[in-house]
């Protein structure tokens, strides 16, 4: 290589690194991390079943951080992505991230309601395993194909003995791989 | 024949006798007296100089007492009368197989070393990094993709007194901290001070070189910080540190140091996670001495 096309191709990769800001990586579809309040309980949240001290705001990991804890058996639905939303999902590439803990004997199921750009709704599940807290992160996969789907509600079902906490939802589209220029 | 010539003949004649009378020195009048005993003492001395001459090959080499004492012999016979034609001008030639004596000089012994002397105190300023474990705090802001850098960098200021030649104590007071970055909000923070009572044993290999071992504890303060809020407590603390330090003057020190920091705390939380800024830790530090 010469040293002239060694100075481009260094050149090249600075301007790479200004132009793709990997913070704005992946595209975010929702985010939840209960942190405000609205009348003493997260914002655009309602207990479907249960009792109303089934479902609590609680400090998690620190002052700082905050949780939804939820005991006993019971259900409940948060808000979707709200309009000002402009990140969609799609069939492939849709990855959700769930922060939580759960006492062992408790079973923690998440639903993602959707509407895609056709107004056809469709929704995902998938269950949280038990344990100390750990993230996870999954591929989603819609019960029917999407094209630019927002996210309409957030559906938690909670069984079992003991507690489980949740610090945080998200949901991205696009793979870890990529970067965004 | 005239005058003149007779008078040459006579002259003639007579310079012999003029030269016999001459030869004969007036001051060696007792010499010139006693002519035979002159003669008897140089025989003496010849046949010794012979029996010598003879006898040196077949023996060893002189020693330098023998040669001083032929010497000073040689001296004696000559302030007694002895005749200075024994001894040829220019000395005596080096007889083969002889070895020449050679002065000798005694080495100087060489001073006592100097004691090193200890200062009245020691200043130190270190810096370091320490290597906090992966602990159960850390693994829970991994859940909320907090992302932890397992490194503390740490800076110490402290003072040290010698209570004995190879014993020091003092204190320390510093301060460390790491982070744990976040994609989408700022990071969460550790911040952590301490105040130590320090015990240091020393020994110092040559004048350059020190080497010793630190053991030193007290208490920690730490502080997490997450988001807008901060939660803080004071835990125990204690250290144990190589040390190996090079004197740059009489007033001066460097060198690097090599320990384990035990700085934990145990029940950040209500889950009972525990978060460390401490562990295998390395630093530089620099001493002044006064």
């Amino acid at each position: 290589m010469s040293s002239r096309r060694a100075v481009w191709l260094g050149v090249a990769v600075l301007l790479a690194m200004i132009a793709c800001d990997p913070r704005t990586f992946p595209d975010r579809a929702y985010h939840e991390e209960f942190e405000t309040l609205c009348e003493g309980t997260p914002c655009g949240w309602e207990i479907s079943r249960g009792e109303p001290g089934q479902a609590t705001w609680i400090t998690s990991l620190h002052p700082g951080e905050h949780a939804l804890r939820l005991t006993g058996d019971v259900t409940v639905r948060g808000p979707g992505a709200g309009p000002d939303a402009t990140d969609v999902l799609q069939s492939t590439g849709a990855i959700g991230h769930v922060a939580s803990r759960c006492d062992p004997g408790s079973r923690l199921q998440v639903t993602v309601l959707v509407v895609d750009r056709a107004g056809i709704p469709t929704r995902t599940t998938f269950e949280v395993p038990s344990g100390d807290w750990s993230e996870l992160a999954l591929g989603l996969s819609f019960d029917n194909p999407i094209v630019d789907a927002r996210v309409t509600a957030i559906v938690i079902e909670k069984t079992g003995v003991g507690s489980c906490d949740v610090a945080e939802i998200v949901l991205d589209q696009g793979g870890v791989d990529d970067i965004g220029c | 024949m005239s005058w003149a010539a007779r008078l040459l003949v006579v002259v003639i004649g007579l310079t012999p006798a003029i030269g016999v009378a001459q030869d004969e020195d007036p001051s060696d009048g007792a010499a010139a007296g006693s002519g035979e005993s002159a003669t008897e003492s140089e025989s003496e001395a010849e046949t010794a100089a012979e029996s010598e001459a003879e006898s040196e090959p077949e023996s060893e080499p002189e020693s330098e007492s023998e040669s001083e004492s032929e010497s000073e012999s040689e001296a004696e016979a000559e302030s007694a009368g002895g005749t200075p034609a024994l001894v040829p001008p220019g000395g005596v030639p080096p007889i083969p197989g002889v070895r020449e004596p050679r002065p000798v000089q005694a080495p100087e012994p060489e001073p006592p070393p100097e004691p090193i002397p200890l200062p009245r105190y020691s200043l130190e300023l270190r810096l370091g990094v320490s290597f906090p474990g992966d602990f159960s705090f850390d693994q829970a802001l991994a859940a909320l993709r907090y992302d932890g850098v397992r490194a503390a960098p740490s800076v110490v200021v402290g003072v040290q007194v010698p209570v004995l030649d190879w014993l020091w104590l003092g204190g320390r007071l510093g301060a460390r901290g790491r982070g744990w970055a976040h994609p989408d909000r700022d990071p969460a923070t550790l911040a952590a001070g301490e105040l130590l009572a320090t015990a240091q044993a020393r020994v110092w290999l040559g004048r350059v070189v020190e080497l010793g071992v630190l053991v030193a504890g007290g208490l920690g303060w730490m502080q997490v910080a997450v988001r807008d809020a901060a939660t803080d407590q004071a835990v125990g603390r204690f250290s144990l540190e190589a040390i190996l330090a090079f004197k740059t003057g009489p007033h001066f020190a460097f060198g690097p140091r090599v320990g384990y920091d035990f700085f934990e705390w145990s029940g950040v939380n209500a889950y009972g996670h525990g978060v460390d800024v401490g562990g295998f830790s390395l630093g530089l530090a620099l001493e002044g001495r006064e």
